[in-house]
């Protein structure tokens, strides 16, 4: 085992413990404090439900939603070689959001519980329509990445229109439109579980593939891979994810773009290294800002996508300010 | 020549569409001529002199100064995707203004533009400090993801602000979509100290940025200091976006579209249009303004969400256009 495979496995474990000592502090901070004597009594009693069924589900999703954002992150910044392109700048979790408060201005008789399928819907569509240009007009991959952006543009522009015409109407899908965790139950974890293991593991076998895209184009076709395949597939894994987690918690913005960077600055550019350190970056960023969102304020809750960047922000520009990294070519 | 008189009609056109017919109630063109015989003494008379024309002035002024950041930022940088709004300076002024309203009951203008002033500074500073900004050429992309991360952060600080600060939400949020109604004369004033200064600087940059093309080594050699004059076209930049944003809130993509929009009528060789660029950013902003008003007569549309409208589709546009030859845009 070589020494800098060694400092890399020292590098997860820690990452790996502050991963689940955020999660024990999220247990115990909240509207009602829980000292950690009481969370590992194991006696049913009333707190042990209000843990089991109010916290416990949100620290789980917590996982589930930082590995889904970071993984999708992770394959779109290397698919369209630019540290930008994710999906929360390339207008998938925009095109998400608009689905959702079209949904919720013009069929608010039909149930809310839809709103997460119509905004995966959404999302969907918008990667499908970015994608589609970018084959059609042979783009290229910075011009994949700037459709995206107009794109994206363009879905806040018409949100912005849409909350500007209906304000009053519009209160519930405010809310979601931050991303947040409240309210949400052991049913989201179960409905999540198996699509994280499909995205995990595909990302993690795909992940020497994955590596050939830090080439040209046209040296990777020189390798003999089906270049448009590969892309085509890749693409549909990271929209799968990053959509799946706007399903689940909303469009929480920052995490599937800085988390991968963060990993890079830490792994170096090993794409295999970069997956699993971002993602549990990504749970750590997620597990603080909820925990934050309850604690800061009790029993007012602010929502978690809001405290993500005021959390990751300046953890981003000191890892920056430390690295020699120049951050050439993406991740 | 012929340029010149194609760009006196257009001027000339949205002057007349702005004041003259901008709904409700039209006023005639003599109206103009008697302004300076009759004084505020009919009702078209004291319509214009206390709404239309400020607000017209308001527009252009705005507009050109978001434009001519824009070009500055750009040339300066070398990179076509770097504006203002992108950058996240105009995200750190409008959150230094929302933590000055929530902190002190006085809105006056001078306040107001104070902080707006000090937030474009600190937001530059930060790039400078972070992003080697002098060196940017080297580094495109360290400086946008920089950018954009800052940009991320100012923007939820300033939700923050929004959502323990309730009884301001209405008016505050109004103010972050960017609007150009209800303008002074005092408005025009700040808007016209900033603006000129702004533009006095330009003079001094069009030769230095016009040798930066060819590369900082070059430059040095002529005689022109990279690093002073990316420092000076910054400052310029900081001085112009404080001034459009504590008039108009932060009205994003004037600085990203209109440079793309002036260098595409211009053939590709031509120098650096410094000052058509700033006359096409009034232009565009008046007539994104008069269209504004369109969408719900009679009520008013925040200006911000048009030219947001109008811009990303253009972008879209843009950037489906394979580049001629030459690189595009650099990210």
């Amino acid at each position: 085992m070589s020494g800098e495979k060694r400092n890399y496995l020292f590098l997860l474990t820690i990452v790996f413990c502050l991963t689940i000592l955020c999660s024990l502090l999220s247990l115990r901070i909240g509207a009602i404090p829980l000292p950690f004597t009481t969370i590992f009594s194991l006696d049913f009693s009333p707190i042990q439900q209000l843990i089991l069924q109010l916290r416990l589900p949100r620290i789980f999703l917590c996982w589930v939603v930082g590995h889904l954002l970071a993984i999708a992150g992770c394959l779109m910044q290397i698919l369209t070689r630019n540290p930008l392109g994710s999906p929360d700048i390339l207008g998938i979790h925009a095109g998400a959001s608009l689905a959702g408060i079209l949904f919720v201005l013009f069929f608010p008789s039909l149930p809310s519980g839809l709103l997460p399928v119509i905004s995966f819907g959404g999302g969907l569509m918008m990667a499908m329509v970015i994608f589609f240009l970018a084959q059609f007009k042979k783009l290229s991959s910075t011009g994949l990445a700037l459709a995206g952006v107009a794109l994206h543009i363009l879905c806040s522009a018409l949100i912005q229109l849409v909350i500007h015409l209906k304000s009053m109407e519009i209160h519930t899908a405010l809310t979601w439109l931050a991303g947040s965790f409240w309210g949400r139950t052991w049913d989201h974890v179960y409905l999540s579980i198996i699509p994280l293991l499909v995205v995990w593991l595909f990302s993690f076998l795909g992940s020497y593939r994955l590596s050939i895209f830090t080439l040209q184009d046209e040296m990777i076709i020189g390798l003999g891979e089906n270049l448009k395949m590969m892309r085509f597939s890749f693409f549909l894994l990271a929209v799968l994810a990053s959509g799946l987690s706007v399903a689940l918690v909303g469009p929480i913005s920052f995490v599937a773009l800085l988390a991968p960077q963060m990993g890079k600055m830490l792994a170096g550019p090993y794409i295999k290294r970069i997956l699993p350190l971002s993602s549990l970056l990504g749970t750590i960023l997620l597990l603080l800002a909820d925990t934050l969102g309850r604690g800061i304020a009790p029993p007012l809750e602010l929502p978690a996508g809001l405290l993500t960047p005021i959390i990751g922000v300046p953890t981003f520009f000191y890892l920056l300010s430390k690295s020699s990294l120049t951050l050439k070519g993406g991740t | 020549m012929k340029k010149g008189v194609f760009f006196f009609l257009i001027v000339s056109g949205c002057f007349y569409f702005d004041v003259f017919c901008a709904y409700g109630l039209d006023i005639p063109f003599s109206s103009l001529t008697s302004l300076w015989r009759d004084g505020n003494e009919t009702m078209e008379n004291t319509i214009l002199l206390t709404t239309r024309l400020p607000r017209f002035f308001t527009t252009f002024l705005a507009g050109s100064s978001l434009a001519l950041a824009g070009i500055l930022i750009q040339k300066a940088s070398n990179n076509p995707l770097a504006s203002p709004s992108v950058l996240g300076i105009n995200s750190s002024a409008s959150f230094l203004v929302s933590l000055f309203l929530l902190l002190s009951p006085d809105t006056s203008l001078a306040g107001v533009f104070g902080s707006a002033f000090l937030g474009a500074i600190m937001g530059g500073l930060f790039l400078f400090w972070l992003a080697k900004w002098t060196y940017a050429t080297l580094f495109p992309e360290r400086l946008i993801l920089i950018g954009v991360a800052l940009g991320l952060l100012m923007a939820s600080m300033t939700q923050m602000i929004l959502i323990f600060d309730e009884n301001n939400m209405q008016g505050l949020l109004y103010w972050l979509l960017g609007g150009v109604e209800g303008k002074t004369w005092d408005h025009v004033r700040i808007l016209s100290v900033s603006f000129s200064l702004g533009w006095g600087i330009s003079f001094f940059l069009k030769r230095p940025l016009e040798i930066l093309k060819i590369g900082d080594d070059m430059s040095s050699t002529l005689g022109h200091d990279p690093k002073r004059t990316r420092l000076l076209s910054f400052m310029a930049a900081i001085l112009l976006v404080a001034g459009a944003v504590s008039t108009c809130g932060p009205i994003g993509f004037v600085g990203l579209i209109v440079p793309h929009l002036t260098q595409k009528i211009l053939d590709e060789n031509s120098t650096i249009p410094l000052h058509l660029t700033t006359l096409m950013g009034g232009i565009f902003l008046v007539y994104a303004d008069f269209f504004s008003r369109l969408v719900q007569f009679p009520f008013e549309t925040p200006v911000g969400i048009l030219s947001g409208l109008i811009g990303s589709i253009y972008f879209l546009f843009l950037s489906l256009i394979p580049a001629k030859g030459k690189e595009v845009l650099v990210t």
